[in-house]
């Protein structure tokens, strides 16, 4: 199966079980979680189910498209369950058959992981699933958001698309990988590992970056004092992309990286502190749900 | 009559690592819920995997006992008037416990006579008292940590999605975290029925195996080892991980069935902790090395379920092992493309602690403290303990131990030696972390200790400056282990330090205003851990450790020497004499002030004679103490127990003349001294 039908694959698996089928996001994210389907998906009180693709950008993760295994760039398919449905397990692995993966066949565990993500005041409670040893999915449990404690919780699925494909297609590079039965992930990807690597380790302006970093702040700021969160938000989101930049141009020190992700917390905080005031006001049919 | 009682209760994964301990809970906690009931039962018999708790209770008794409670109820001359009829108010306290008039009886009490009434309780059955016990038992249940996954309010270690409740083959109808029990339970994940009924409690375990579930933890340990023994036999390998894999292994599994397969054996090359490392942490994996210990390039690993399609499986392990092998190598190399000093500099960005500043800074602050202990090291070059803890916390910033935390230290001692470090540096770098548990050894090369002992007095003064001293159970920086781990090290590695000493010497290097008496509060944290470490680790009697702790100081080596000493002669008759004197002269010495005594005033025979054979010991006893040879100061000192008998016997110690008593009380206090620098000898407890 090559990677488009993979997704199409899982797409279709997860609208049949009633999710809202969204789109990627349109600001550079880090992992699926930081779409806003997830961020805010997650935090109101209305039931809620969500998929979508979600490029997934590691500046620090890039290997100027010489590792097989590793990339800057990788693909989620994320999903959220809102609340989690009795049998969220066995749902999630209906999914791994529709893909094509005869789970009989395989050794597949739920190995213990808490997931957090101490930028968005987040973290959950749950496992890595491993098939024949390789993760291919983060399976969690969230009880916090924007340092919020969830009510009702929910599931969050991410799956890690190359990996998956390369466990399917049997490859050992990523860039061997099928996009189509026609081009492989090498034409479409590895040049720009090879750029958006150098950019990130070498060429990037620290003090541009910096001072990115700052605007977005500043904005996201300004945005949260007129109630404006969803602005705010993506100012949120560029801000933590600049960061995961100097993180990767080796520009912050291990105590600075403390404060900076401090920082991006208490934008995030703000963000989902004004949505959910926000939404106590709304009547239920005209709520926002993301 | 009684019952077989079955309780299931299943979940989504729980940890590994929590699920022994758990389960030992559910265990203790459902014991004690049924005997807290008053219901008998015959044994209970432990079940846990992953996926559930279970526990069976063997012949439970059916219901409580009836009991009949007494009620004392109000006094004669309330309950009966002068005709002697019950009154209103004794009627009223009959049937207030469900008996009528008829049923009250006097009774003589020592505060008159008073109206009685027997109340007949009937024992509730265990059908109706376990709906209420077991729910309450899983909901308080003692974890590590708690999540929640649905609307109910229950929190669990994770998701509890079945519960299983049978007495005598009868459905118990309760409710946990918004499930109603069943006599559904479920088999493997992938293999064998999925879901069934339970109809037999005595079916429980058979049915599970012919499910792929083995629920007994032991029955699976015993069919994973044997499983792996033949493997290894079959490779002619040995197996190189510990113990404590193995079992975390057995409990992630529900039904284990080897997987075994191979690597490049470029990877070979990888130093053999990184290699393990990776195969353990990464996919858990159990590593393999040939008879002379050195590692090969297959492995071993257990999967969960039928043992089918191994091929299949086997591939995808060895593709997820080249891969993270592959990864293990770029960072090995990496690390390698600069020598280790050169790391240094990057120290000062990591953390140490955020009040007490950068590892770069701990790193300054253990190279002083390091200068001041060598000096108690016997033929340790100043430079080379210097270079060891220079070089200690340099691999903390390689990518290596970025990825794998728990090798440093080990990761930097390659390191070491492959820039061609001395051989004692490269030792010291490697040992400096131990012991990093109770069953692990101190540190056996001198850098090691110097190290060792630097870095962990330094972690243990700058986290009781900040005020995180450990409390009770809490103790989140470890800080007990690193205490006891400088006790065993100067004990066990025979080094004379006083802990005191270096206490105050630590204070001035940090030099900042933090909690108040620092010092003082570690000294009595490291004079409580010493006895304890005496007690727990070496053995010593609790009478002995509170004799020693009585000197000032705080000198593990010397305080054990004396301990082991004391402790061998507390047997010996003459020891209970000695103690028998010593407490005398403790009791009549006691509340007076120390003076200087003239011998001139001594008046009797028996004064001058002990005088004398102290006098006439007192060049050796010194010699000894400084020596530390206790024993042999012991057996000194019990030569003095006849002329301390014959004094006690004749000389009148509070003599009327008080010129006289000072002195003799003087004389008294001055022989106590000799004998307090052995310990406080009235504290041992003799025959």
């Amino acid at each position: 199966m090559n990677l488009q039908d993979l997704i199409a694959s899982l797409e279709e698996y997860w609208r049949d079980q009633g999710c809202l089928i969204l789109q990627p996001y349109d600001v550079e994210t880090g992992a699926g979680t930081f779409n806003p389907g997830t961020f805010f998906g997650s935090l109101g009180p209305d039931p809620l189910k969500v998929g979508y693709v979600e490029p997934s950008r590691r500046p620090p993760d890039g290997r100027y498209g010489k590792n097989p295994i590793r990339v800057r760039l990788h693909h989620q398919y994320q999903v959220i369950l809102k609340p989690p449905p009795e049998e969220s397990q066995r749902i999630y692995l209906e999914s791994l058959e529709h893909i094509g993966i005869d789970l009989s066949q395989h050794d597949v565990r739920f190995v213990d992981d808490n997931w957090e993500s101490p930028s968005l005041g987040a973290r959950g409670t749950g496992w890595e699933v491993w098939i024949d040893g390789l993760e291919i999915t983060q399976f969690t449990y969230f009880q916090r958001v924007g340092s919020i404690d969830l009510d009702p919780v929910c599931v969050e699925l991410a799956y890690g698309l190359e990996r998956i494909a390369t466990f399917i297609q049997n490859d050992e590079s990523v860039y061997d990988l099928k996009w189509n039965d026609d081009l492989n992930y090498r034409r479409i990807f590895k040049e720009k590992e090879r750029q958006f690597s150098t950019y990130n380790f070498d060429l990037a302006g620290v003090e541009d970056n910096q001072k990115l970093f700052n605007i977005a702040e500043k904005e996201a700021k300004r945005c949260l004092a007129e109630g404006m969160f969803y602005p705010a938000y993506d100012m949120t989101l560029k801000a933590a992309h600049y960061f995961n930049i100097l993180l990767a141009r080796n520009a912050i020190s291990v105590t600075e990286r403390e404060k900076y992700i401090g920082r991006i917390r208490k934008l995030a905080e703000g963000v989902a502190q004004a949505y959910v005031e926000t939404l106590e006001d709304i009547p239920d049919e005209q709520r926002p749900i993301v | 009559m009684s019952k077989d009682l079955l309780f299931e209760l299943g979940t989504e994964e729980i940890p590994p690592g929590d699920l022994p301990g758990i389960a030992e809970n559910f265990r203790e906690d459902i014991v004690e819920g049924l005997e807290g009931a008053r219901l008998g039962f015959e044994q209970v018999k432990l079940f846990y995997t992953p996926r559930r708790l279970a526990l069976r209770v063997t012949d439970l008794e059916e219901a409580q006992e009836d009991r009949v409670e007494e009620h004392r109820g109000p006094p004669e001359d309330i309950g009966r008037d002068e005709e002697g009829n019950y009154t209103v108010a004794a009627r009223k306290f009959a049937e207030g416990h469900g008996a009528s008039e008829e049923d009250v009886y006097l009774k003589e009490t020592d505060n008159g006579s008073y109206l009685f009434v027997e109340e007949k309780i009937e024992g509730s059955s265990a059908r109706e008292l376990l709906p209420e016990l077991l729910p309450e038992i899983v909901e308080n249940l003692e974890q590590p940590e708690k999540m929640r996954w649905n609307d109910s309010g229950i929190k669990f270690i994770r998701p509890i999605r079945w519960v299983v409740c049978l007495l005598g083959d009868e459905l118990v109808d309760l409710s946990i975290g918004g499930l109603s029990s069943d006599r559904e339970t479920r088999g493997h994940r992938f293999h064998g029925r999925g879901r069934f009924d339970l109809k037999r409690i005595s079916d429980y375990e058979e049915l599970l195996e012919s499910n792929y579930v083995i629920p007994d933890p032991e029955e699976r340990k015993r069919r994973l080892s044997a499983e792996l023994e033949e493997k290894l036999e079959e490779l002619d390998v040995e197996n190189a991980a510990d113990e404590s894999f193995i079992d975390l292994l057995a409990h992630s599994l529900e039904y284990p069935s080897i997987v075994s397969g191979s690597f490049p054996e470029e990877y070979l090359e990888l130093p053999p902790e990184l290699l393990f490392k990776t195969l353990t942490g990464e996919a858990r994996l159990i590593p393999l090395v040939d008879s002379a210990g050195k590692p090969v390039s297959s492995f071993v690993g257990f999967r969960d379920g039928s043992p089918e399609s191994a091929a299949q499986v086997q591939r995808g392990y060895e593709s997820v092992i080249y891969a993270r092998l592959r990864d293990s190598m770029f960072f090995y190399r990496h690390d390698r493309e600069q020598p280790l000093e050169e790391y240094l500099e990057e120290l000062e960005t990591v953390t140490f602690q955020e009040k007490l500043g950068s590892i770069w800074d701990k790193v300054r602050r253990m190279r002083e403290i390091a200068e001041r202990v060598t000096e108690e090291v016997e033929g340790l070059d100043p430079d080379i303990a210097d270079r060891t803890v220079l070089l200690s916390k340099a691999d903390l910033v390689t990518e290596v131990v970025d990825e794998f935390p728990s090798l440093e230290g080990t990761i930097g001692a390659y390191y070491a030696d492959m820039d061609d470090e001395p051989e004692e540096v490269v030792a010291g770098i490697r040992e400096h972390y131990l012991p990093r548990k109770s069953s692990d050894e101190p540190p056996r090369s001198k850098t090691g200790i110097v190290t060792s002992i630097s870095d962990k007095i330094d972690t243990l003064f700058g986290s009781f400056l900040i005020g995180e001293e450990p409390s009770g159970t809490s103790d989140p920086y470890g800080l007990r282990r690193k205490a006891d781990g400088i006790i065993r090290t100067l004990v066990d590695r025979e080094i004379s330090l006083d802990l005191a000493e270096l206490i105050g010497f630590v204070d001035d290097i940090y030099g900042f205003e933090g909690q108040p008496d620092t010092g003082d509060k570690l000294r009595s944290y490291f004079a409580e851990r010493i006895d304890r470490v005496l007690e727990r680790t070496y053995g010593v009697p609790y009478d002995i450790v509170d004799a020693v702790n009585s000197r000032d100081g705080l000198e593990p080596l010397d305080a054990y020497t004396r301990a082991t000493a004391l402790a061998g002669f507390k047997q010996r008759p003459e020891m209970k004499d000695l103690v028998d004197s010593f407490t005398r002269l403790v009791n009549i010495t006691e509340g007076e002030e120390a003076g200087d005594f003239s011998t001139e005033l001594f008046q009797l025979e028996e004064e001058k004679v002990l005088w004398d054979e102290l006098a006439s010991r007192e060049d050796r006893l010194e010699k000894l103490l400084d020596q530390g040879s206790y024993e042999k100061m012991i057996e000194e000192l019990l030569q003095l127990k006849d002329p301390i008998d014959s004094y006690f016997d004749n000389v009148m110690v509070m003599a009327d003349e008080e010129k006289l008593r000072e002195n003799r009380i003087d004389f008294l206090l001055y022989l106590k001294q000799e004998f307090l620098k052995l310990g406080d000898l009235s504290k041992v407890v003799t025959e």
